[in-house]
């Protein structure tokens, strides 16, 4: 059962075991494995719940629907980097690429080492990356499928000598209608609103849409559920107060709301780590124009990967955007910005991902809302340059006519030899423009109760029946898409709850 | 779950969504025309609308690309749908940023009128010029004020068609595609 807004009309008392606060990527899984073990389960998510079919390609209709705020957030810090969340039913997996990799195994082991936690151990984690792959059907793409900006790509990627890996993601039958970031329309990407949603459903776990809670509910020291309000799914105002009350309170509501919701109580303090550790995958684009066309909305975007540089911490990708999106980013407005954008057939974007090498905070802020904070190191900072001039090499390369780069100061090169002048001097930190949506860490899984939030079932180590699922989790960068992960370690979340049941 | 009204009063929640909203959702919906529903546009002081409308006719390109009034009305009317949908704290600092933003050829004495006065070709240069600003501030109000007018009239049906690009036929068609590529597995599985 799906409730709206307008189902709320009076104060409204819910009860169940288990409530499990979003349905992105963690929520969804703890709440369907909960629900497939039996157990009453009330998901709560802010967001609307979207059919596959209202799914489109117009980004004024699609960003307020689905992301948070229209996409207006950002982290402050040098420089501010923009990001983006879901806020649907299936929270990001709904918008994200649909790019499912398992976490690395240099990564589990050096958890495993740093938290102590054999749990979080390749070994460990090695059935549930295998469960949730089945649950959302990971699998190369069709050939078919693919865009011609994906095909330039590894072309080049080819060409430079460089390694590539084709993405696997989490997706059936996709035919590359290449719309992801606005909600697949065709149902072929496995976001958990067409996997792990579903499946609750109809294990008969319910789902409260449109509530945003905002308090947890405490009593003689242990969580005992949650409270909120409805809110109005076209004005976004607060209309009905909502209260759901349960033996178990899973948080998924991903690493800058989740703190954000458990510092108002100052939980999660023993270590004083809550909020700390905050890892965000910054990124910088790269675009690219060709004196062909390139028609790179034909299909689907992130086909590949080039993975020549990880050892470096440095990732590449290409990643289509509609008009809208991309005109929302260009370095130009009036004739400039129609000169560069009636070329849209002819261009590709691509990305350089950078893996953390520190972290930020996510705090309350004065203003009702979250403050992420995040500085680009030095050493990142040096990394973004050299990830950058290689993919503009790259782009060269293949024959491209000129390159927008993600830099104030240097914005077009029209060559490679104009790529000289990217260097630390010419372009300092501040004068990156960088963008994310891997948000990570902020309440940290871990072994002990003075250097992490939550215990290794995730239950926060200072507010019994209070449990972590999303990835807050995450006690390092992962250094790729971070949704596999989150959904393994949210089943494990899950399994640990209900173990903790049947022996109780 | 139990549904537990306040007060008596209340007591239409025994009949709540519960059997409407019912079923589970399949994990495939048959495709049906949806209906979007949007908030009424962000309310603007007199000011601060004059001002974003200066800023949408400097930003939005001149022809040969698609221009007309009507095509600026619906990207005004799109930049305050998004406002309404920002958190509350951002849409009025961008509101506010706005007003700033129409006052500042006179505030750094580059003319004697206000932005919404000036020629579209002047204003826009301004704007490119203080986009450059040693100022962080100015730099990142022009960024989102950009980002908000160019996102808007980049999503437009007859830029669209101006940059060849026709997502709706392309995606009714991976539609189509797909449930034929599907077409064997669902029989089978009936």
């Amino acid at each position: 059962m799906i409730l709206r807004a307008e189902d709320y009309r009076k104060s409204a008392t819910f009860d169940a075991d288990v409530v499990v606060v979003g349905t992105g990527a963690g929520g969804a899984v703890v709440g369907a494995e909960l629900a497939e073990a039996g157990r009453s389960v009330i998901f709560v998510e802010e967001g609307s719940h979207h059919e596959t079919s209202s799914f489109g390609p117009y980004l004024t209709e699609s960003v307020p629907r689905l992301y948070r705020d229209a996409g207006s957030t950002v982290i402050l810090g040098n420089p501010m980097i923009p990001y983006v969340e879901g806020r649907a039913v299936g929270g990001s997996t709904v918008i994200n690429g649909g790019m499912a990799y398992r976490t690395p195994e240099d990564v589990l082991v050096e958890w495993q080492k740093t938290t102590g936690l054999v749990e979080l151990g390749p070994q460990a984690l090695e059935p549930l990356f295998d469960r949730v792959e089945q649950k959302v059907r990971v699998s190369p793409q069709l050939d078919e499928s693919v865009g011609g900006d994906s095909k330039l790509m590894v072309e080049g990627a080819r060409k430079m000598g460089w390694r590539v890996s084709v993405n696997k993601r989490n997706q059936h039958a996709c035919v590359g209608a290449n719309n992801c970031g606005f909600g697949c329309p065709t149902g072929a990407k496995q976001s958990t609103l067409v996997s792990y949603m579903p499946a609750a459903l109809a294990a008969g776990a319910h789902c409260l849409t449109e509530v945003r809670i905002d308090e947890l509910l405490i009593e003689n020291g242990r969580c005992v559920g949650v409270k909120g309000f409805a809110v109005d799914p076209v004005t976004r105002a607060p209309t009905h107060p909502v209260v759901v009350r349960a033996r178990a309170v899973v948080i998924a509501c991903g690493a800058v709301q989740t703190p954000y919701l458990l510092a108002r109580h100052r939980v999660g303090r023993p270590s004083g780590q809550l909020g700390k550790n905050f890892l965000c995958h910054p990124n910088a684009k790269v675009l690219a124009v060709y004196p062909f066309d390139v028609e790179a909305w034909k299909g689907v975007s992130q086909y590949a990967q080039i993975r020549e540089f990880i050892d470096e911490g440095i990732l590449m990708a290409e990643n289509f955007i509609s008009p809208g999106a991309l005109g929302a980013h260009i370095p130009f407005h009036g004739a400039d910005a129609w000169e560069l954008m009636s070329r849209y057939n002819q261009m590709v974007l691509s990305g350089v991902l950078v893996e953390d090498s520190t972290t930020g905070s996510v705090s309350r802020s004065r203003f009702g809302m979250p403050e992420a904070r995040y500085d680009v190191t030095a050493q990142d900072h040096a990394r973004f340059l050299r990830g950058v001039k290689l993919l503009a090499e790259m782009h060269f390369a293949l024959g491209a006519e000129r390159v927008l780069l993600p830099f104030t100061t240097f914005s077009v090169a029209t060559s490679a030899d104009e790529l000289r002048a990217i260097d630390e001097r010419r372009i300092p930190r501040s004068a990156l423009e960088l963008f994310t949506v891997h948000l990570m860490g902020t309440a940290r899984m871990g072994g002990s109760r003075t250097t992490s939030v939550v215990d290794p079932s995730g239950e926060l180590w200072d507010l019994p029946g209070c449990y972590v699922a999303d990835a807050s989790l995450f006690p390092t960068a992962i250094g790729v898409n971070p949704q596999i992960t989150i959904m393994a370690l949210a089943t494990r979340v899950a399994w640990r709850l209900e173990l903790a049941r049947r022996a109780a | 779950m139990t549904i537990r009204p306040a007060s008596g009063e209340q007591a239409e929640h025994k009949h709540l969504p519960v059997a409407q909203a019912g079923q589970a959702r399949g994990s495939h919906p048959p495709p049906t025309a949806v209906a979007v529903t949007f908030a009424e546009p962000y309310p603007l002081s007199e000011p601060a609308r004059r001002a974003l409308f200066a800023v949408i006719c400097a930003m939005c390109p001149p022809s040969p690309a698609p221009r007309s009034s009507e095509l600026l009305s619906r990207v005004e009317l799109g930049a305050r749908r998004l406002l309404r949908y920002m958190h509350p704290m951002v849409a009025r600092a961008l509101s506010l940023g706005l007003v700033v933003l129409d006052l500042l050829p006179v505030l750094t004495l580059a003319s004697r009128f206000r932005l919404h006065r000036l020629d579209t070709a002047r204003a826009s240069q301004l704007l490119a010029r203080w986009a450059k600003s040693p100022f962080k501030a100015l730099r990142l109000l022009i960024q989102g004020a950009r980002g908000m007018v160019l996102g808007v009239y980049f999503d437009q049906k007859e830029v669209h068609a101006a940059l060849r690009y026709a997502p709706v036929p392309f995606i009714e068609g991976k539609i189509r595609l797909r449930a034929e590529l599907l077409r064997p597995v669902r029989a089978a599985a009936e």
